[in-house]
């Protein structure tokens, strides 16, 4: 299929999305908050970890698909360890670049940060599946299920979408619309126009299956029977309460020990 | 099944029809997946080059979406759901950018909301612009704490902000405004609205 | 009170305008339906059946909006004051389009969808779910991915999904058009079982009623915005089957239409007949012969050229996961042929004519279109050679107006602008959308947009066009004069037409020759007749395919010693033996 998602037995997989996306939500706080890019180091091992022994996940390709992040992050790092308003001198100089330690700091801080919040959604996807998500956003957090409905139609949409896409390029190719598509004007008007076609099948579709929809009760009641138990193994639970701790913890210190880094310029050890 | 247009679309008031909760889902199903496949193969060659700063070229082409949500049926809320459906589904879809996605597409989502919200959510071409602009204004305040620009100083800061806001708006704005024209001249959309009984009095 | 016992459908009156529109789409229906009948409802296009439809549950006009006049009662009640989700237990409607109507993910979620909704408690959920998936025969796949199952088994499921809800009514609008001929049979069965079981009434609109004819308690013609003509099949076909087919230009039963020109020479086929079956050799031998003409005319000829149409050799197609989707292909078709490409979905059909358009390559064996190989020419220069229209005109517009769409490929071709304008004032003429220029290809309607297709395809003047599907679904009208337009278009400019399709009243009118694909391979290669004869044959597999009636009509026919054409069409066919009564 078209999403990440691959079924499997590990702890991840089987613990609740909701434990999940606190989890995600967690990790990613942690990083946005922390200013010692050991904090970050550290949390992005932790992440990785993760997604490794608890979701059983492939090393090789979990990195894999990080590489964009790799080249985000690393140019970020170069970024900051030349730009960063530091006070200190400079441990480097390459031609007319100053290399300085604070700034070497903070963009290692930087790097881990984004490398986190990138590999933490992608364990996350690889873990979860989408059906599950949907269910327990309505039982776990109560979302009303109309409006988890939008989230549900992305999810029908997706396959669909896949084929018809691939329909409309072909059909536009043997007309002479092909890939070759030269200069900028022609490549807007490809995308204009293969967008106005997927939208307008995409309506046309939608329409039809609003009306098998209502013509079946949707929305006749706010909550509808569910039909599917919601497993929430402890450990999942845990899981995600671990983590909690640990940023309610590191917040703690900062405010215990005065350490705004996170509000002002966070310097290296 | 298809009605005239008004600026308001005359989609039965504020209230949200099953088409409409499912058309947000679609959009954000197209969206995700034509920025998965399509834009950021693109984007992540000129951030390659560009670094983040490449944001301002390809985020226009990501904040169109929920902009031709809104356009299309105009009530409150449409462009932050959808903005983070969009998000959401390209992290499902295993996009490298994952929770950074999420956080720039909430808060560009409200940004959307507050240019429509400025217009009285009227689908006209510059509520669309307004909404890219703070879209721009929105994905730019999320980039620059996600990527610790903050750090740079305003120097840096102010131009970036006003670049993706200009962007956003311009390319943003119109092109959803385009697509949003096209979509509508095809007739497809509509509907909707209370009827009425002509041969009974009540 | 006692409510009338039998009738459980009545519409008086009924108007409806769409909102915004001068003009109803419902102009004074009146419609009485009883318990336990089955009705087929035909009409032209935009004769507003699906409104009609959707008036019984209410969804016309409570989401839709516009106006509304007359009076509609549905199992007692009028479902302008009752809540739709009230009416879904007293009316199930099922959709055409398998994908779209669909809701969820898993069978079972799709079953329980309204039940959910309805707030069943959940026993009462399960239990109803088991029953109705065992009522369409699914209950072996509970928890199958509903995008893994076949067009027939979605349909199954969304039948599945509204019968849970017990309802009394079942509407199916244009159910099977989407079906190749297995998935059609597949349902009309269940739902032929269901009537059995159930004290169920059911409404089907149809485009066309050849199959279903037999069935039906009765039989109910739109046009404008009204019923014209209700009444049992027999009596409607007979009294107005002429006026059916010629004016409205829907389909009737081949054997209805070779009994309406017996009757025109006052010669009565009773009871009327709806099928082939129902026709009795009829002692005609002697006179026919006078006037029939013996055989199938020759293939027309064609000036032999270097290169073959299509050579294909060996060619073999697998995807990237490994799926053998054909395998050793090789076949010649020559300059001029008109073939028909036929086999069940997923036969390996559609990828064979992509191949041959050149979307694809062969992972296997040389494949030669118009003398160019597909390996070592460039898309660009096969697409000179080949034209492809697809199965939905909307995937394959490339403009804002009906204008440009057309231009693009000539201009895309660099003739001068006065050529273009010349070539595209032409073909709108010749397939009658001149005044459309300024429309946006996808505001079109259906007939249009299909014509537009077409039109654009051919207007860049390929040597062989593929057609996929390109009169299904269609009224008889519409589906005959775009044949008609191909017939013409494929003399004077001497195209080669591979036609993939189900029809095969289509196959027996315009083909001169056939390829049956199954599971990837050639299985049958000659003309139509043969094709037929040998499906025909006792306890031979059918390779997913029909034989029209009027070829089993020819069959009886000519054993009884009349000399008629083998692939003629009823009206011809009534004519012969009509005269032999004069």
């Amino acid at each position: 299929m078209i999403f990440v998602y691959r079924p499997g037995d590990s702890f991840l997989h089987r613990a609740d999305s909701i434990s999940k996306l606190v989890w995600l939500i967690t990790a990613g706080a942690f990083v946005l908050v922390a200013g010692q890019w050991q904090v970050s180091a550290t949390v992005f091992v932790a992440v990785l970890l993760s997604g490794i022994f608890l979701g059983r996940l492939d090393a090789s390709e979990l990195l894999r698909r990080m590489i964009p992040l790799w080249i985000i992050a690393l140019w970020l790092f170069c970024l900051f360890s030349v730009l960063y308003a530091a006070v200190t001198d400079p441990v480097l100089k390459i031609g007319p670049l100053s290399v300085t330690g604070e700034g070497i700091s903070y963009g290692l801080a930087i790097a881990f940060r984004v490398l986190t919040l990138g590999s933490s959604a992608l364990i996350f996807a690889a873990t979860t599946d989408p059906r599950r998500l949907v269910n327990e956003l309505i039982s776990v957090l109560k979302l009303p299920y109309r409006l988890a409905y939008a989230f549900y139609s992305a999810l029908r949409f997706l396959p669909l979408l896949h084929n018809e896409a691939r329909t409309i390029l072909d059909a536009r190719a043997i007309r002479g619309q092909g890939y070759p598509a030269k200069g900028v004007a022609e490549r807007l008007a490809l995308l204009r126009g293969l967008t106005v076609s997927l939208l307008a099948g995409a309506i046309r579709r939608v329409q039809i299956t609003a009306v098998a929809m209502d013509s079946r009760g949707f929305g006749a009641y706010p909550t509808r029977t569910e039909i599917e138990d919601v497993h929430r193994p402890a450990g999942g639970i845990v899981f995600a309460a671990v983590w909690v701790v640990a940023l309610v913890g590191y917040v703690i210190v900062f405010v215990v020990f005065g350490d705004h880094s996170f509000l002002r310029t966070p310097v290296g050890t | 099944m298809n009605a005239g247009s008004s600026t308001n679309r005359g989609t039965g008031g504020y209230r949200y029809r099953t088409a409409d909760i499912l058309l947000v889902g679609a959009i954000a199903a197209v969206g995700g997946v034509v920025s998965a496949y399509v834009i950021v193969p693109w984007a992540k060659f000129i951030e390659g080059l560009l670094g983040p700063f490449g944001a301002v070229f390809d985020n226009p082409f990501f904040i169109f979406w929920p902009i031709v949500a809104a356009l299309l049926i105009c009530k409150p809320g449409v462009g932050v759901v959808t903005s983070v459906l969009t998000g959401a589904v390209e992290v499902l879809v295993g996009s490298a950018d994952g929770s950074i996605v999420l956080i720039v597409t909430l808060l560009q989502g409200l940004g959307v909301e507050l240019g429509f919200l400025i217009f009285r959510y009227r689908a006209t071409l510059p509520a669309a612009i307004a909404a890219g602009a703070g879209a721009g204004l929105g994905a730019s305040i999320a980039l620059l704490y996600v990527f610790g620009f903050f750090q740079l100083g305003t120097a840096v800061q102010i131009p970036f902000i006003l670049a993706l806001m200009a962007g956003d708006a311009i390319i943003g704005g119109l092109l959803a405004w385009a697509i949003a024209q096209g979509v509508i001249r095809t007739g497809v959309w509509g509907g909707g609205g209370a009827y009425q009984r002509v041969d009974r009095q009540s | 009170m006692k409510r009338e016992v039998d009738e459980i459908v009545r519409v008086s009156g009924l108007r409806y305008w769409y909102p915004g529109s001068e003009d109803p789409v419902l102009d004074g229906v009146d419609l009485n339906l009883n318990r336990g009948e089955m009705a087929v409802l035909i009409g032209p296009s935009g004769c507003g059946k699906s409104t009609l439809m959707l008036t019984l549950n209410g969804i016309v006009p409570k989401t839709v909006g516009g106006k509304i006049a007359g009076e509609v009662i549905v199992d007692g009640t009028d479902p302008l004051d009752h809540e739709l989700a009230e009416m879904a237990t007293r009316v199930g409607l099922v959709f055409q389009d398998p994908d779209s109507q669909l809701a969820t993910l898993l069978v079972r979620d799709e079953v329980a969808f309204g039940l959910q909704n309805l707030r069943f408690s959940r026993e009462e959920i399960e239990e109803r779910t088991r029953w109705a998936l065992e009522l369409v025969g699914l209950d072996d796949l509970l928890m199958r991915d509903v995008f893994s199952l076949s067009g027939g088994q979605k349909q199954r499921l969304a039948i599945a999904s509204v019968l849970a809800m017990r309802p009394p009514i079942m509407v199916l609008d244009e159910p099977t058009a989407n079906l190749d001929p297995a998935g059609a049979d597949e349902v009309l069965t269940v739902i032929g079982d269901l009537r059995g079981r159930l004290d169920l009434t059911v409404i089907i609109v149809e485009h066309d009623i050849t199959l279903l004819a037999a069935q039906a308690d009765r039989l109910l013609v739109m046009d404008e915005g009204k019923i014209q003509f209700s009444g049992t099949p027999r009596d409607v076909l007979r009294a107005n089957g002429q006026t059916i087919r010629d004016e409205l230009g829907l389909w009737i039963p081949q054997a209805s239409e070779f009994a309406l020109e017996l009757e025109a020479a006052g010669r009565s086929i009773r009871p009327f007949p709806l099928s082939g079956n129902e026709v009795p050799i009829l002692p005609v031998a002697t006179a026919v012969s006078e006037v029939g003409a013996p055989s199938d005319p020759p293939p027309a000829s064609q000036p032999q050229r270097a290169d073959p149409a299509v050579l294909s050799d060996g060619v073999g197609f697998a995807y990237p996961d490994g799926t053998q989707a054909l395998s050793e292909v090789s076949v010649e078709i020559d300059r001029g042929e008109t073939v028909a490409l036929l086999g069940r979905n997923g036969s390996g059909k559609s990828t064979l004519s992509y191949l041959l358009a050149g979307l694809r390559t062969p992972t296997t064996g040389n494949l030669e279109i118009c003398g160019l190989s597909v390996t070592k020419s460039s898309a660009r220069q096969l697409a000179r050679h080949v034209g492809y229209v697809f199965q939905y005109p909307e995937h394959q517009f490339v403009a804002e107006t009906v204008w440009d769409d057309l231009a693009y490929g000539p201009r895309r071709a660099g003739l001068d602008e006065a050529e273009v304008e010349k070539r595209v004032s032409d073909i709108l003429a010749m397939f009658s959308l001149t005044g459309y220029e300024r429309r946006h290809p996808l505001a079109l309607s259906m007939g249009q947009k299909r014509r537009l297709s077409v039109a654009g395809t051919l207007i860049t003047r390929p040597d062989v066009l593929i057609l996929d599907e390109p009169t299904t679904g269609q009224d008889r009208k519409n589906a005959l004069a775009l044949l008609g337009l191909l017939g013409e278009l494929r003399a004077s400019l001497g195209l080669t037409l591979l036609i993939i399709t189900h029809d095969m009243r289509l196959v027996a009118r315009f083909c001169e020759r056939t390829i049956v694909l199954d599971c990837g391979r050639i299985v049958f290669d000659g003309g139509p007749g043969a094709l037929f004869t040998r499906i025909a044959e006792p306890g031979a597999d059918d390779m997913g395919l029909r034989v029209p009636d009027q070829w089993k009509l020819a069959r009886k026919l000519r054993s009884s010693g009349a000399q008629v054409r083998e692939l003629a069409d009823p009206e011809e066919l009534g004519r012969l033996v009509a005269g032999a009564y004069r």
